[in-house]
């Protein structure tokens, strides 16, 4: 029974249990970045099996080494059993195919986390990463905090993955999460606090006072040092070996602004006149605006009016005319400019649910028809091509063309200019207090282009580069200097869909591009019935321009937070391919995909790109694991080079006798047998033989090593002869390999994996250099 | 250790089977007298050939007296015995100038002391006076009486004896003068086989009786000259004075052990390491006379008294704690 008690204290069960739970307190505010926590359940099973295996393996005694390399193989089973089952060899081993697939998942994981906003869908390959990430905390946290008995340090992989969900909510977290971080992380260091109180001798004083002689204080210095260093050159390479993520990653990329779900605020959605969706976005009202289906599998934004006015540094809304509608009952006039020639896919939009007032409408664009329930009225502005609504709609049909969505646009889009008679002046017309700064920055940004469509291709990639930041709030110096708006947010680079798409109407404008803002709403989330919600925060603005051969055409300068992927013929095309290549089909595998397709599809060539991308990643990061395992390779040796080194140093057969014995007392101390008290080597073999157990040849070398040792220190110098110790090291060797023997083998391999003497070895050639 | 590691220069060497058989010669010979007795008798020898001087300390009938005689018979030599009375006055030890009526001159009369072997019994009857007359010459080994020095004759090993329980009409010595004997020895009792041997032999003749002497007094001054060369590292000396100090600092001890006490444990030491036939000290020899040498000198706490820790049990602590330093 008493056996038992003290194999449970070792296995340190509850102090695993409570690693187990901080961990799982690091995965919960990742729920909030992510639309299901599907996930939540693999993780925890991993969590747990890492945590039961380090309980387990303590219990039998096993080696901390030993134990978390148990805990990384299992989890590392688990990780491929629950997700790459149907590439291993017989169910248990992995293949080439398992690694190809880790690094599909890994790629897919990567393009969902670069191009969606939070909360971002759970595909494979996210689900993968995060409790991969998740199990690689567990063991680390769990072989820190408990096995290697050090919980502070476990608080670096807990505030590791802790820092990935806070850096990207974007916003303050709910102190909760924090606290159940802390909390459990500190109950890791009370319970250690607690063991170090316990292990202290509750002995009479006058013998803990007695023992002072003789009894050595482990050099907590030394290990700070050796930590210290580690850390260091945990620093230097975990900085060379991270990827660079555009900011869009860590900056805000998972962070589509919850803000606006939980801020203050409230009402109805407005487009006021200053056209600006601001307070919509602040909005955390989750009634749904508007809910509909659509055929289209690559949505597009919805679109309720658009403005070719800017006074006063602000977007008007536009004032409508009697006369420059249709008529009730009128059709809708075919898109203007757009070439007979440039593929399009005619999609319907069936709204079931719509809460916008009249006059707005939202639809797609470019709008062909218009399907209202009976008794409602609409007129058609040609010239912004909204739709003023007459009377309440909650529910309609429209159907609008797709534009480049299946095929390659014909050549000469966009070669020639536009003729700006055709158009109302307002379209070319450019704040003037900013048109130095734009026309500086345009000029920059386009060069020698003059396809307007590649002209707006460049401004717009220009504008979601990582050089800009989203943020809803404006930096400072932005927010100060009112009367220039524009040259604000192109000096602090900082803002939101309104800043970035006004900068590029502004910089099409000072190409000779005609442009206008419009305003509308991202198609908003899936639902489970397999319509889509658009809420009041999914309000955006996006410039269209108007290109020769395409008519007036959206595009997408806000980087991928607050908005979508830029639409297929606005992408930079690679080289001489000028081919947007077909239709691809959505590549990331959601379960809901015919309800809910996934709405960012990828060309190819951006896969291409990605992939491009992660290579050198993964190339570091085995790089990294690479340089990893030869640091671990190096404690041995240096181990090797500790327990020898005084026998290449030592020049007289005395200094060699005593070089021996250091030798002796190294190994044997990576062996767990104890260090001699410091006494006379008599003394000293006395206590080895009493403490090992030897044969008759064993303690004959172990008595030929101490009467050396004795002769050399005590005797006349010089009277240790070269043949005399010229055998030592057979003994040496022979009394640690009859020590070795005799040991239970979760001590020997700790001894060659990680001996001892590797660790002071290590620490004595940092000291040195110093 | 300035000395050339290659070849020890001759004088250092000991010859160390002289000194084994010369020491062997007189351990068996008083062996034949005091039975199981080892390592008192090996004690004894030890300060014979450190050239120390011994305190036999226990209760009466135990074999003190005996002890003192079977060494001094054991090596054909002058020997004196005198019993310490309360009447007996310093010239008595020392000797005494007499005026010659023939040669009408003061004429010198020699004392006990004037021996190779003085065994002194009962030390702590005499008065204080006479204590210090004995106790003087043991130290410069040599008498001073009306202006003139007169040396006394090597070796010279003054053996007294005392017994601790009859306090009453003594003197005990005080620690100053405790300090002039090299080693404190304590008997006691023989083991029940030992006894059984003695009474069954002592009824005929006396052993005593029977005991020749095995070696002569010049023959033990050479050895004991040879001893002093004995090789002791720099090692070795720090651990006498890492010893010393551990006994100064011994929470138990009042009065650690002074400076004297290092180098009587250090020539101890070379007798022992002689006497096992070794030509340096190594820190065993040390730790098996610090007891005899050490714990007469120390002044236990009256918690140390309170605890029933007698001075031999802290010396034994001190030695057992002390760390003995690495290297040469």
């Amino acid at each position: 029974m008493r056996l038992d008690q003290e194999a449970f204290a070792r296995g340190m069960w509850p102090e695993g249990l409570v690693a187990a739970l901080a961990t799982l307190a690091v995965a919960w505010p990742l729920t909030e970045l992510l639309r299901d926590s599907s996930w939540l359940w693999a993780a925890v099973l991993m969590v747990a099996v890492v945590a039961l295996t380090g309980a387990v393996l303590r219990t039998l005694d096993v080696p901390p080494s030993l134990v978390a390399l148990a805990q990384l193989l299992l989890g590392l089973t688990g990780l491929m059993l629950t997700y790459l089952r149907e590439t291993l060899w017989r169910g248990l081993l992995p293949t080439g195919e398992t690694l190809d697939q880790v690094g599909v998942l890994l790629r897919e994981a990567g393009t969902v986390l670069q191009t969606y906003a939070a909360p971002a869908p759970v595909t494979e390959g996210v689900s993968f990463l995060l409790v991969a990430v998740l199990t690689l905390t567990a063991v680390s946290v769990d072989s820190m905090g408990v096995t290697g008995r050090a919980p502070a340090g476990a608080g670096i992989p807990l505030a590791a993955g802790f820092l990935v969900s806070v850096s990207n909510t974007g916003r303050a977290m709910e102190p909760w999460y924090f606290a159940a971080v802390a909390v459990l992380w500190l109950m890791m260091l009370a319970q250690q606090g607690h063991r170090v109180l316990a292990g202290w001798s509750s002995a009479d004083r006058r013998e803990a006072r007695g023992d002072d002689i003789g009894v050595k204080v482990p050099s907590y210095r030394g290990l700070g040092q050796v930590l210290g260093a580690l850390a260091l050159v945990a620093a230097v390479l975990g900085a060379a070996a991270l990827p660079h993520l555009p900011p869009t990653f860590f900056g805000d990329g998972l962070a589509r602004n919850p803000e606006a779900r939980t801020a203050g605020g409230g009402g109805d959605v407005t487009f006021t006149e200053t056209m600006d969706p601001a307070q919509d976005l602040q909005n955390q009202s989750r009634t749904p605006v508007l809910t509909y289906r659509t055929t289209a599998t690559r949505l597009e934004p919805l679109r309720v009016t658009a403005t070719e006015r800017w006074e006063d540094g602000r977007w008007v809304a536009p004032q409508r005319t009697q006369s420059g509608l249709t008529q009730v009952g009128e059709p809708i006039p075919p898109p203007p400019g757009l070439g007979a020639d440039v593929p399009v896919q005619e999609q319907q939009l069936t709204v079931t649910g719509n809460s916008l007032e009249p006059p707005h409408l939202a639809t797609s664009t470019p709008l062909v028809a218009l399907d209202l329930p009976e008794g409602a009225a609409y007129r058609f502005d040609p010239d912004d091509r909204t739709v003023v609504l007459q009377t309440p709609a909650t529910s309609y049909g429209t159907t609008y063309l797709a534009v480049g969505g299946s095929g390659s646009l014909p050549e000469g889009v966009g070669a020639s200019p536009a003729d700006p008679g055709q158009f109302d002046p307002e379209v070319l017309e450019v704040d003037p207090v900013s048109r130095a700064a734009v026309e500086e920055l345009t000029v920059e940004v386009v060069g020698e282009e003059t396809n307007t469509l590649e002209t707006a291709v460049l401004i717009q990639d220009h504008l979601r580069s990582s050089a800009y930041t989203y943020s809803l709030t404006l930096a400072p110096e932005a927010q100060d200097d009112a009367s220039d708006p524009i040259g604000g947010f192109l000096d602090t680079r900082q803002g939101y869909c309104v800043q970035f798409a006004t900068a590029m109407v502004m910089m099409a404008r000072t190409e000779g591009i005609p442009a206008r803002m419009a305003v509308g709403f991202l198609p908003g989330d899936p639902q489970p019935d397999g319509t889509r919600s658009v809420v009041a925060s999914d309000a955006h603005t996006w410039p269209e321009l108007w290109i020769e051969g395409m008519g007036w055409t959206r595009f997408e300068p806000t980087p991928g937070v607050r908005s979508e992927a830029p639409p297929a013929y606005a992408r930079a095309q690679e080289g001489g391919d000028t081919e947007p290549t077909t239709t691809t089909v959505t590549q990331t595998p959601t379960p809901t995909e015919t309800e809910a397709p996934a709405p960012a599809p990828e060309p190819e060539a951006t896969w291409q790109d990605r992939l491009g991308d992660l290579l050198p990643l993964i190339g570091k990061i085995l790089l990294g694991l690479l340089v990893l395992g030869l640091l671990l390779a190096l404690v041995p040796l240096a181990g090797r080079r500790h327990r020898e080194r005084a026998l290449t140093e030592a020049t007289t057969p005395a200094e060699q006798a005593e070089a021996h014995w250091t030798w002796l007392t190294r190994s044997l101390r990576d062996l767990s047998v104890p260090d001699p008290p410091e006494r006379s080597p008599r003394a000293m073999g006395r206590h080895y033989r009493s403490v090992t157990t030897l044969n008759r040849s064993g303690e004959a070398a172990l008595a030929r090593l101490t009467a050396v040792l004795e002769q050399a220190r005590y005797g006349r110098p010089g009277t240790v002869t070269p043949g005399q110790v010229e055998p030592l090291g057979d003994d040496v060797r022979r009394v640690v390999e009859q020590v070795r023997e005799a040991t239970p083998w979760n001590v020997r391999a700790n001894a060659a994996l990680l001996p001892r003497s590797g660790m002071e070895g290590i620490r004595s050639m940092l000291g040195r250099r110093r | 250790m300035s000395e050339p590691t290659s070849s020890p220069p001759a004088p250092d060497s000991v010859d160390l089977d002289t000194v084994r058989r010369v020491a062997g010669g007189i351990h068996e010979a008083i062996t034949t007298v005091i039975e199981g007795k080892d390592d008192v008798v090996t004690t004894a020898v030890t300060v014979l050939l450190a050239e120390g001087h011994l305190l036999v300390e226990d209760v009466p009938g135990v074999g003190k007296t005996m002890l003192a005689k079977s060494l001094a018979r054991a090596i054909d030599c002058q020997v004196s015995r005198v019993q310490f009375t309360p009447d007996l006055l310093p010239s008595d030890i020392t000797g005494v100038s007499v005026f010659n009526q023939d040669t009408r001159q003061f004429e010198f009369r020699r004392g006990a002391i004037f021996a190779n072997v003085v065994v002194g019994d009962e030390i702590n009857r005499a008065s204080p006076k006479t204590q210090s007359a004995l106790l003087e010459s043991m130290e410069e080994r040599q008498v001073t009486v009306d202006g003139h020095t007169y040396p006394l004759p090597r070796p010279f090993l003054v053996m007294a004896t005392q017994n601790p329980i009859e306090m009453e009409g003594t003197y005990p010595l005080p620690e100053a003068q405790r300090d002039r004997f090299m080693a404190r020895l304590s008997m006691g009792y023989p083991s029940a086989a030992s006894e059984m041997a003695m009474l069954a032999s002592h009824g005929g003749v006396s052993p005593l009786e029977a005991l020749t002497p095995v070696t002569t007094s010049e023959e033990v001054q050479a050895q004991i000259e040879a001893i002093r060369e004995l090789h002791v590292s720099e090692a070795l000396r720090r651990y006498v004075v890492e010893l010393m100090a551990a006994s100064r600092h011994h929470r138990m001890l009042r009065l650690g052990a002074s400076p004297r006490a290092g180098l009587q444990l250090l020539r101890a030491a070379r007798a022992h390491a002689a006497l096992a036939g070794r030509d340096h000290v190594v820190p065993e020899d040390v730790q098996a006379i610090a007891v005899p040498v050490l714990s007469h000198r120390v002044l236990a706490t009256g918690e140390a008294s309170l605890t029933r820790h007698t001075t031999a049990d802290i010396v034994r602590d001190v030695v057992e704690r002390t760390a003995v330093p690495a290297g040469r």
